[in-house]
């Protein structure tokens, strides 16, 4: 019988830790005694009683541990092994430490970032991001709620400084490949963007990617940064810094439509940078391209521009293919003569607004909740009237609740609901993949489809689905998953968003 | 808000510097220069004598917020940063003895304890076989000392049995004996600290709760009795066994 003892000084380990520990060391190794004891003077007469008291264990404190082995192996291997997975814990436990800081400043004494994300409750951010500028940091203020006042200010001090501030309510970046916030996995390379709008800088990232080109950099700005009280004050110091990025060698903006007369302080600075500079507004005027300047109203359209300018040689374009557009026919007649209208039902903000530009210039009474005419205005965003296109994102929608890209589950009921309007002929749907997103937006829906399907069904009707899925084949989710999941229950995928609402609007331009 | 047991504040051995002494998952402890021991606990641990409750549910493996500790007169300040606070009174519960009522309560923790006593001890090892049979046979004969830093765990088992035995002694008895004078020398830092304010009969509000479970309402009391048996590796099982033992001598007296 071999026996070994060795004695810890001033260890603590929880005592739960050591029971299971050597209850399990005692199992495998089927040693006759593993024990793990304070050392006590009771426990030192104990362990004595065992033939374990060797003058180590002896000479220990009672605040001291002491592990004991007997067994017919190798005592000692087994007493360093139980030493070895104590201290393996000990270091775990210290290597997922998270380090946490009550300020800023706290946090600056002992680290020095470049960059600090800011997502407090928009009550404090503007505050926090001050003092984060003022410490020389570059800002993502992920918070919204701040008031225009105050984002003016923090732009103005950034400009100032030479540093971003990117927001507020910036979803979207990628800084040198990494991702903050709501991102997509896409290829790295050399196309840096502006985006004053999340679902549409991510959109517009995917498609590049999807075209063979990668993004440098892709910087959000805040989706007032181009109203004429903000002026283009970030977007314009964003496209100043990707003009000095040695990685970036195209630069593309990507925006709703800006107010006029900021939109020309950013087509003059495009034409004063060394770099081509994409401008895409998404249901922008109409402008003829300039040497090195070039327009885009659609976010496809962009991608493909800023992707060819890159790389001269790629010759790039989202075309339908015959057989998306064969089976559109086909669902096409299944509808009854009462199905006529368009209920699209969007996560991704901008998405939602490049289909309401879409549909808007194709189908008659067109309502959203996100439009700014006063005719084209839902009167209550819970009820959809004729052609519908809703952003759930809206704070109508998310009022205390995640948004929907977070937790698409809010939507479903609005699914079932347009499957029971009798009107209803086609219901267009987004789901975006990607760093910050539900795990399986798709997965989450699939039910809601097959019963809004199923009360059709039972009433004498079809429904057409038509989906576009954000999000590249790299993505934590996958993506291939996805569309196989929506196809099999019979839903039209499409490459881009721009062909889902065309597509939908489309079967509905027939019917109508 | 975090919640601070008043004694902390006013005793002049609580005062001072403290440095970390050991720290799990819900618990830091922390030692100063009179060798005191205060116990900053998570929001899932109950308020009680020595200890400083937070207000959040935080897993101390996984932060360094806490680092450090003083308490200054009335002020407290954990890392450097002064904490404002509530104030907890330890909790007091005298009941009368009822002899029926004690042995429904005896036969029920025999029963609880024995189901236990399966789960925790190994019938193969010699150590534990002599850890139980020593305990119980030293409780029988109320021979508290003789269990000081006795058995397994950073609060010995032995230590934990004398735990219950004092807290039955508590609720039905006017005075109980000095343990923690001899303690200080026989056991560890942690339980001696917790034999103090038994000592001085200031109890948890987890005791608190297990006294009126047990003896007044009865409302939950196998789902709280689960609850204080998982209590560290076996120190739930020795705060019942000692209450037991403590229950049963009482009644003889009777």
């Amino acid at each position: 019988m071999s026996k070994f003892t060795k004695v810890l000084k001033d260890s603590y380990f929880d005592s739960v830790t050591l029971m299971s520990l050597s209850a399990k060391i005692k199992k495998e190794t089927k040693a006759s005694e593993v024990t793990v004891l304070m050392a006590t003077d009771m426990n030192k007469d104990l362990i004595s009683k065992v033939g374990l008291g060797t003058d180590d264990v002896l000479n220990a404190g009672q605040n001291d541990c002491v592990i004991g082995v007997a067994c017919d192996g190798d005592a000692e291997e087994i007493v360093n092994r139980i030493v070895k997975e104590l201290e393996d814990g000990n270091n775990q436990k210290k290597e997922k430490k998270e380090v946490v800081y009550h300020t800023q400043a706290q946090f600056y004494k002992e680290e020095d970032p470049n960059i600090v994300v800011i997502s407090a409750p928009g009550k404090y951010a503007a505050r926090e991001a001050k003092i984060a500028l003022e410490n020389g940091k570059h800002v993502m203020l992920f918070s919204d709620n701040v008031t225009e006042e105050e984002e003016l200010s923090l732009k103005q001090l950034a400009c100032e400084k030479e540093l971003l501030l990117m927001g507020p309510d910036c979803g979207t970046t990628i800084l040198n490949g990494v991702g903050l916030c709501f991102a997509n996995n896409v290829t790295r390379g050399n196309i840096g963007i502006v985006g004053a709008s999340g679902t549409g800088l991510q959109e517009v990232t995917v498609l590049i990617d999807k075209q063979g080109g990668g993004i440098s950099q892709a910087l959000g700005v805040g989706g007032r940064d181009l109203h004429s009280e903000i002026g283009g004050l970030m977007t314009m110091q964003c496209m100043k810094a990707l003009d000095q990025d040695e990685q970036t060698s195209t630069i593309v903006v990507v925006s709703k439509p800006p107010a006029s007369d900021v939109e020309e302080k950013v087509v003059q600075l495009a034409r004063t940078l060394s770099k081509p500079v994409v401008l895409i507004f998404i249901d922008g005027q109409p402008r003829e391209d300039e040497n090195g300047v070039y327009y885009c109203s659609k976010l496809s359209e962009g991608a493909c521009k800023a992707v060819e300018v890159t790389n001269h040689s790629l010759k790039t374009s989202f075309d339908l293919s015959s057989d998306v557009l064969d089976v559109c026919a086909r669902e096409q007649s299944k509808l009854t003569p009462n199905q006529k209208y368009l209920r699209a039902l969007y996560c991704g903000g901008t998405l939602c607004s490049e289909a309401l530009s879409i549909t808007r210039g194709v189908l008659k009474k067109v309502k959203s909740n996100l439009a700014k005419k006063e005719e084209e205005k839902l009167s209550d965003p819970l009820v959809s009237e004729y052609n519908t296109i809703i952003d759930m994102g809206d704070d109508f929608f998310t009022n205390g609740k995640p948004h929907p890209m977070i937790e698409p589950s809010i939507r479903l009921d609005r699914i079932v609901q347009e499957a029971k309007d009798p009107t209803t002929a086609v219901i267009l749907l987004d789901f975006e993949l990607g760093y910050g997103s539900h795990d399986d937006p798709v997965g989450i829906t699939i039910d809601a489809i097959q019963e809004a399907r199923q009360i059709a069904e039972n009433e004498g009707r079809y429904l057409v689905f038509v989906a576009y899925i954000c999000g590249t084949e790299k993505e934590k989710q996958s993506y291939t998953t996805a569309k196989k999941l929506l196809e099999e229950n019979s839903v039209i995928v499409t490459n881009t968003n721009e062909q889902a609402a065309t597509l939908a609007v489309n079967v509905c331009k027939e019917v109508q | 808000m975090i919640s601070v047991d008043e004694y902390l504040l006013s005793d002049g051995r609580y005062q001072g510097i403290y440095h970390l002494h050991s720290g799990y998952k819900k618990v830091l402890n922390f030692v100063n220069e009179n060798r005191a021991i205060v116990s900053v606990v998570n929001a899932s641990i109950s308020r009680g004598p020595a200890r400083i409750q937070l207000d959040e549910d935080i897993d101390f493996l996984t932060t360094n917020k806490y680092e450090a500790l003083r308490i200054c007169e009335r002020n407290l300040h954990i890392s450097d940063e002064a904490i404002p606070y509530e104030l907890w009174k330890a909790k007091s519960l005298k009941l009368s003895f009822h002899y029926d009522k004690v042995q429904c309560v005896i036969a029920y923790l025999g029963k609880r304890l024995q189901q236990q006593e399966q789960e925790l001890f190994d019938s193969h090892s010699k150590v534990d076989q002599l850890i139980v049979e020593t305990i119980k046979t030293n409780l029988k004969q109320g021979q508290l000392e003789s269990l000081l830093g006795f058995g397994m765990g950073l609060t010995p088992l032995g230590d934990d049995c004398i735990f219950g035995y004092l807290f039955g002694m508590n609720l039905f008895d006017t005075s109980i004996p000095d343990i923690y004078s001899i303690a200080k020398e026989k056991t560890t830092l942690i339980s001696s600290e917790f034999l103090y304010h038994m000592n001085q009969q200031r109890i948890s509000d987890a005791l608190y709760k297990l006294g009126k479970c047990l003896f007044v309402d009865e409302k939950n009391v196998d789902d709280y009795i689960s609850e204080i048996l998982h209590y560290g590796s076996s120190s739930g099982y020795g705060i019942l066994l000692g209450l037991k033992n403590y229950l049963e001598r009482r009644s003889q007296n009777v």
